[in-house]
């Protein structure tokens, strides 16, 4: 039908059935519709399909939508608390960007945008791409975390490393020594110094000290190039690890970045650090607020503590709780409880866990995090959450 | 005693906007309970489990309790709220666009099926098959055409709220709304088509 030049196109069908045909298009769509069987036949197709799925969405469990309000209140004292947006006024700023404007300035704004971007694509054919700020920023981070990944890669390849460095001894000059500790350097000249080093092919006035050393160490004639070669892998490796971040690391990064992209989330929590915005804040929930009778019966059930604390908690009972926590935070009722339910998940999770699972392992991460982010930046849960996180990532 | 709650059922929205920013905390339950269960729908369609949609469904509603004060009274507050809901949705699936999807005939998280989850089903076999068939069709989609889909069919939103949930110009929602839809309605067709020939 598509195909047809006497038919409108699908677009066009859409538009007039949703009302959103500007009126001097809409009497010519109406009068080919009345008088076209086939096209009507089509807009019957999907109106009928769209009613269907309208009657028959996803349900939520039992109970969730009525404890909606508790849980949200919850969740707006913890984020409120300590809030000062008047402190912050980039902050809130950031945060307007990523919610939709709601003065009517802004929207006409907006729209005027999106009409803008909109004929710019019908003259030019231009593939659509994410307003430019956001752009920059993603491809800034993206940029940032790529040159992180490529220096670990580099660092470890030892190849590679012989690629860049064809004169060991001068990056060796850069490198502190390997093994014994030299004249207590701290870890960051030490990354650097490696960084360094695969950077510049030409000694540094800053790398004096590291060139003493190398000329100290064939001096001492217990040095082959094999064993020379093997500890500035060792070292090289050190460096990195200690100056690099963790392909999890990184991956947060990205993540965190496409989350700013795309919502308004990560402005918020910007704003978690500062008293409460306009509207007052319930006070927030306490680590130590009394569990709630449905929580509180499942602990006793399974013999566990208000908060998981690895050395009271057996393998088997939060094992055998975790269907019921489960049900519990998915009924929608945990409200306070949501952060503590979160890190018993995100551990029992991680029983069934193991190595190679990503899909678990993401899961386990997911609860961490969520944990971390109910209780409150400064709450014991976010601190164990973080903690458990952080040996999980390892 | 608790105290009792008043009525705000009949309350417009701006008028409970207004008693929010006024230190009423109490009033925002309603505005909670009068958008959870759109909200809810379309946070389900678009993460397409409960766990996720919870999270974005309580998310939106801390976003929106703190913008709250930059809400134009002059617009209803579920399109305005539901754009909130939307781009947290995206955000979320796009944070975990490299986990695996899950067979929809598998239970979710809560330990239920696609027909279980799904509300108001007829006790008629081929009705019943019809909306199986509807459901499963667009849960197929990419995350974008359900997304759009979802706006426009739970969430009620026209072209122009759609565009700014989404940040893309309107004349693209025209053309993404027509190829999602074109494509829910192949993929129903290929069912109905598969299952006929089965059954001949």
């Amino acid at each position: 039908m598509k195909n047809e030049p006497l038919h409108p196109t699908s677009e066009e069908l859409f538009a007039y059935r949703d009302g959103e045909m500007v009126p001097d298009k809409r009497a010519t769509i109406e009068a080919h519709v009345m008088g076209c069987s086939l096209c009507r036949t089509f807009i019957d197709q999907i109106s009928s399909l769209e009613a269907e799925l309208r009657q028959s969405a996803d349900v939520a469990p039992a109970g969730y939508l009525e404890g909606l309000h508790e849980s949200v209140r919850a969740r707006i004292a913890v984020d409120a608390s300590g809030a000062d947006p008047a402190k912050k006024p980039r902050a809130r700023e950031a945060a307007e960007d990523s919610v939709p404007a709601g003065d009517a300035e802004a929207w006409k704004t907006r729209e005027r945008r999106s009409e803008e971007k909109s004929a710019a694509r019908e003259r030019g054919r231009v593939k659509e791409a994410p307003g430019l700020p956001w752009a920059a920023v993603i491809a800034t981070v993206s940029a940032a975390a790529a040159v992180m990944v490529v220096v670990v890669i580099l660092i470890k390849q030892g190849p590679y490393q012989r690629m860049i460095l064809p004169d060991r001894r001068v990056a060796a000059s850069r490198a502190p020594e390997g093994g014994a500790p030299t004249s207590g350097a701290p870890a960051k000249q030490e990354a650097k110094a490696g960084a360094k080093a695969k950077k510049d092919q030409e000694p540094a006035a800053g790398t004096e000290k590291g060139l003493d050393q190398l000329q100290k160490a064939p001096e001492a004639g217990a040095v082959t190039d094999e064993a020379d070669r093997d500890r500035l892998q060792k070292r090289a490796d050190e460096v990195a690890l200690k100056s690099a971040p963790t392909p999890a690391q990184v991956g947060e990064v990205a993540r965190e970045e496409a989350n700013r992209a795309a919502a308004p989330e990560s402005h918020f929590k910007m704003m978690e650090q500062q008293p409460s915005a306009q509207p007052a804040a319930p006070s927030a929930p306490s680590d130590e607020a009394p569990p709630s009778p449905r929580y509180a019966a499942i602990l006793t059930r399974y013999g566990l503590p208000p908060l998981w604390d690895g050395p009271r908690v057996s393998s088997e009972a939060l094992a055998n709780a975790e269907r019921d926590l489960r049900s519990f935070y998915v009924s929608g009722v945990a409200g306070s409880d949501s952060a503590r339910v979160r890190l018993y998940l995100a551990e029992a999770a991680r029983l069934r866990y193991a190595s190679g699972d990503s899909l678990l392992y993401e899961e386990i991460q997911r609860h961490y995090r969520r944990a971390i982010a109910l209780g409150g930046p400064a709450s014991r849960i976010a601190h164990i959450a973080g903690e458990r996180l952080r040996t999980l990532e390892r | 005693m608790g105290e009792k709650k008043p009525d705000r059922s009949a309350v417009p929205d701006a008028e409970i906007v207004q008693l929010v920013l006024a230190g009423e905390i109490d009033a925002f339950d309603e505005l909670v309970r009068r958008t959870r269960r759109p909200a809810y729908r379309l946070a389900r369609r678009i993460t397409r489990n409960h766990e996720d949609a919870d999270d974005v469904v309580q998310d939106s509603y801390v976003k929106a309790y703190r913008a709250l004060p930059r809400f134009d009274s002059n617009r209803a507050f579920q399109p305005w709220f539901l754009t909130i809901v939307a781009r947290s949705a995206l955000s979320q699936i796009r944070q975990r666009a490299r986990r695996a999807t899950v067979p929809l005939d598998e239970p979710g998280a809560d330990g239920t099926t696609l027909a279980d989850r799904i509300s108001d089903v007829p006790p008629n076999p081929d009705a019943r098959q019809r909306l199986m068939d509807a459901e499963e069709a667009l849960a197929s989609l990419p995350d974008e055409q359900r997304a759009i889909l979802s706006l426009r069919v739970d969430g009620d939103l026209p072209y122009a709220e759609i565009a700014i949930a989404l940040d893309i110009p309107v004349g693209t929602v025209m053309s993404r709304l027509a190829r999602a839809r074109e494509a829910l309605l192949a993929e129903v067709e290929k069912r109905r088509a598969e299952r006929f020939r089965r059954s001949s």
